[in-house]
């Protein structure tokens, strides 16, 4: 999600909203000593903690997603911009004081939930315009794997066309490895061994299964020469001039594959920003909603 | 360099499209957290909950004095209302007793208005200056029109004069004494010397232990509310004066006549010259004295007291004229001990300053009716507005309540009561109790 133009209106209503709260505040605080169980202090907490619940109410969004309930574009951005006021509303509420137990585990919630937003916010505006300059080969987060097994049999596939696969190579995981993409019809394919002289033959078998073969199993390790780019158009580029022309297409298709195994590694790695501050984020802002509705039962009555 | 072919279809050929309805790593460790985290809070407000331990939810840590209460948040919000339990000043009053301000004053805030709670280290007895002049800023009262000052915003600005330095007033003390010539004369002495706050028990360099007890400070506060070194110690005739100004009389008689009333004088001299006499009766007759014992006596205490009288004494009494007895008398010397009867002064708390710097004028005063206290505008100078200061609360120097008037609590509670909340009934101990609720169980 970017922050974008899109973001103005919202932008505006929330410093209006904090305008027209901060201009209450000011004269409450100069006139007497603000506490949250005032008219004042209710009624910030009450917006605050109202600006909370419909923070929280994107996750429940989400859920119905084909239910009319307005552009889930909106709902982040009323989550953005209200979920930013939750902590001067909040501030102004209590006085600028964390208060007792429970109220300090509320106001330390409230902060680490804020800044994580924050952060996520960040986040969220600039890595997916680098995934989509890093990884052009995107594909679906949780298919990742299936998609490396399918990359991996595709891989084997094609080597069948340069040598016998011994036994100690693995047999493809994937029954339907055969529908994945291949080249196209008529060009060399399984079962199509390409002439060339035995030794050649031994030493692509010998590369695929020392190094090609190792990287396709473990494509994060960073150990791998295939694992730079760099390093990988260098490794191709020379094992090319050792072989012979009529294996180079399938010898680009492996490099292909390769890169494409790359990408999904910057894909998880990106991924993992683009989303494991969720993991602080949402947890604990359901903390928040609910010990908070705890904290305003209470105080009400007390 | 691709002979690979990424058609659409081929693409979407890879994904098992019941993906969706499986929850993946990030998505399941979100949930378990946010499980986790509420779990956790609410077992450690379950955990006090069966504790009957209600503290994590007070607004924030009681003062000292009420914080046997903190687990029990009944004890004290026990009155309902549409917004939930509030506070009752009958709940304060069950344990403290609040004098009234004035008879005068036409509105009454609650205790809680000025004494708030759940505010940590700050003095429960502390309120805001606010507080204070949201009447005192445009003070009405119920007849008449006020005796003070009427329009009081701040220390700074409203705040009159201080009572003792306003104009026409004088020191009351009716004695006569020279400032300027104890501290630059041909015995300087340092202020300390004379002057030391109350409770310091030292020896005097120039003087004794006084035999008679201090004179009772005057003034609506009650001393037990001073703090331990808040004034000075009265100037005492044998604590500051004796040594140098002895009340000696007859240069045959060593001790010198007693700091006291003159028939007390005229009787310790009468006596001591009996005594001399009875011990030298040669002295009879000498120098034209008469003979007899008695009528010697007689003689030489007219000529001592005469001159105790007209010299010693008057250095700094003014003596009146004599009785029938023939003894003069002594007016009331009057020194004020407390020259803020309305206000609280500590003089522990301003120990660090030189004594000159508030007392600018002690050098150089020649009579004891200057009045030497500072004045509003030199207190001000570090009791002013803003952040930077000493503090300029009305609460520094004024009481709100008139402790003369105060009256004592009887106690009604047990320490159970106090420490520990029953669900069952759950509200108002210290409101029920006060109301006549029975609390004994």
């Amino acid at each position: 999600m970017r922050i974008d133009k899109s973001h103005r209106p919202w932008m505006i209503a929330a410093l209006v909203v904090l305008g027209v709260a901060l201009a209450g505040y000011v004269p409450y605080a100069l006139g007497t000593r603000p506490r949250g169980g005032s008219v004042p202090g209710l009624i910030y907490g009450l917006a605050g903690y109202g600006m909370m619940l419909f923070a929280g109410l994107l996750g429940a969004r989400k859920k119905v997603p084909v239910w009319r309930l307005g552009r889930a574009q909106s709902w982040m951005r009323g989550h953005v911009w209200f979920g930013l006021l939750t902590l001067p509303m909040i501030l102004f509420h209590s006085g600028f004081s964390f208060g007792g137990p429970l109220t300090s585990l509320l106001m330390a919630l409230l902060i680490l939930v804020f800044l994580s937003g924050l952060a996520g916010a960040a986040i969220q505006h600039f890595v997916p315009g680098m995934m989509t300059s890093m990884v052009p080969l995107e594909t679906i987060y949780e298919q990742i794997p299936r998609v490396r097994d399918q990359l991996r049999a595709e891989a084997d596939k094609l080597v069948r066309s340069l040598f016998t696969v011994p036994d100690s190579v693995p047999e493809l995981t994937l029954a339907a490895a055969a529908s994945g993409p291949s080249r196209d019809p008529g060009k060399s394919d399984a079962g199509e061994m390409i002439e060339m002289e035995v030794a050649e033959r031994e030493y692509a078998g010998g590369v695929y299964r020392d190094t090609v073969l190792p990287f396709l199993r473990n494509p994060e390790s960073r150990r791998s020469v295939l694992a730079d780019q760099g390093k990988a158009e260098t490794f191709f580029e020379a094992l090319r001039r050792k072989m012979p022309p009529a294996t180079h297409e399938v010898l680009a298709d492996l490099e292909n594959i390769c890169e494409e195994e790359r990408q999904l590694t910057r894909q998880r790695r990106l991924y993992l920003w683009l989303h494991g501050w969720l993991l602080v984020h949402v947890p604990l802002s359901v903390a928040l909603i609910v010990l908070g509705g705890v904290h305003a039962v209470v105080a009400l009555r007390y | 360099m691709a002979g690979r072919i990424r058609t659409t279809k081929k693409l979407a050929q890879r994904i098992d499209r019941g993906y969706f309805k499986r929850l993946f790593p990030i998505s399941r460790w979100r949930r378990v957290l946010s499980f986790v985290a509420v779990g956790c809070g609410l077992a450690w407000l379950g955990l006090h909950a069966v504790a009957h331990d209600q503290t994590p939810y007070a607004s924030g840590p009681l003062t000292a004095a009420h914080a046997v209460l903190s687990r029990n948040c009944a004890s004290c919000h026990g009155q309902s209302t549409a917004l939930g339990r509030k506070i009752a000043d009958k709940a304060c009053l069950s344990c403290h007793d609040g004098p009234v301000h004035s008879a005068a004053q036409t509105f009454t805030p609650a205790c809680v208005d000025c004494h708030v709670e759940h505010r940590g280290a700050e003095q429960l007895a502390t309120s805001a200056g606010r507080v204070c002049t949201g009447c005192h800023s445009d003070l009405k009262v119920k007849a008449g029109r006020p005796g003070i000052a009427s329009n009081i915003e701040s220390f700074t600005h409203g705040h009159p004069e201080f009572a003792a330095l306003r104009a026409g007033s004088a020191d009351p003390a009716a004695i006569k004494f020279n400032h300027k010539i104890h501290v630059k004369g041909d015995v300087p002495l340092k202020c300390g010397e004379c002057h030391r706050p109350t409770g310091i028990d030292d020896t005097w360099n120039f003087g004794q232990t006084p035999p008679i007890p201090p004179p009772a400070v005057a003034g609506t506060m009650p001393s037990g509310r001073l703090a331990p070194h808040a004034l000075m110690q009265p100037i005492n005739y044998y604590q500051q004066c004796s040594v140098c100004h002895a009340l000696t009389f007859d240069d045959r008689i060593p001790d010198a006549a007693p700091h006291d009333k003159p028939e007390a004088v005229h009787e310790f001299v009468s006596r001591k010259l009996g005594e001399y006499i009875a011990a030298h009766p040669a002295d009879l007759g000498k120098d034209n004295s008469p003979r007899s014992p008695a009528e010697w006596v007689r003689f030489r205490a007219a000529e001592d007291e005469k001159q105790l009288w007209t010299v010693t004494c008057q250095r700094c009494h003014d003596m009146q004229p004599g009785a029938s007895d023939g003894l003069p008398g002594v007016p009331e010397t009057k020194i004020v001990r407390r020259w803020f009867t309305k206000a609280e002064f500590n003089h522990s708390a301003h120990q660090e300053l030189q004594c000159v710097s508030c007392h600018p004028n002690a050098a150089t005063s020649v009579k004891a009716s200057d009045i030497l206290i500072p004045g509003r505008a030199l207190c001000a100078e570090c009791h002013g507005a803003g952040v930077a200061n000493a503090g300029a609360d009305c609460s520094t120097c004024h009481l709100y309540h008139d402790w003369n008037k105060a009256r004592p609590v009887d106690g009604q509670f047990n320490i159970r009561q106090l420490t520990t909340f029953d669900v069952r009934r759950g509200s108002g101990a210290l409101l029920s109790m006060n109301s006549g609720g029975d609390l004994e169980r």
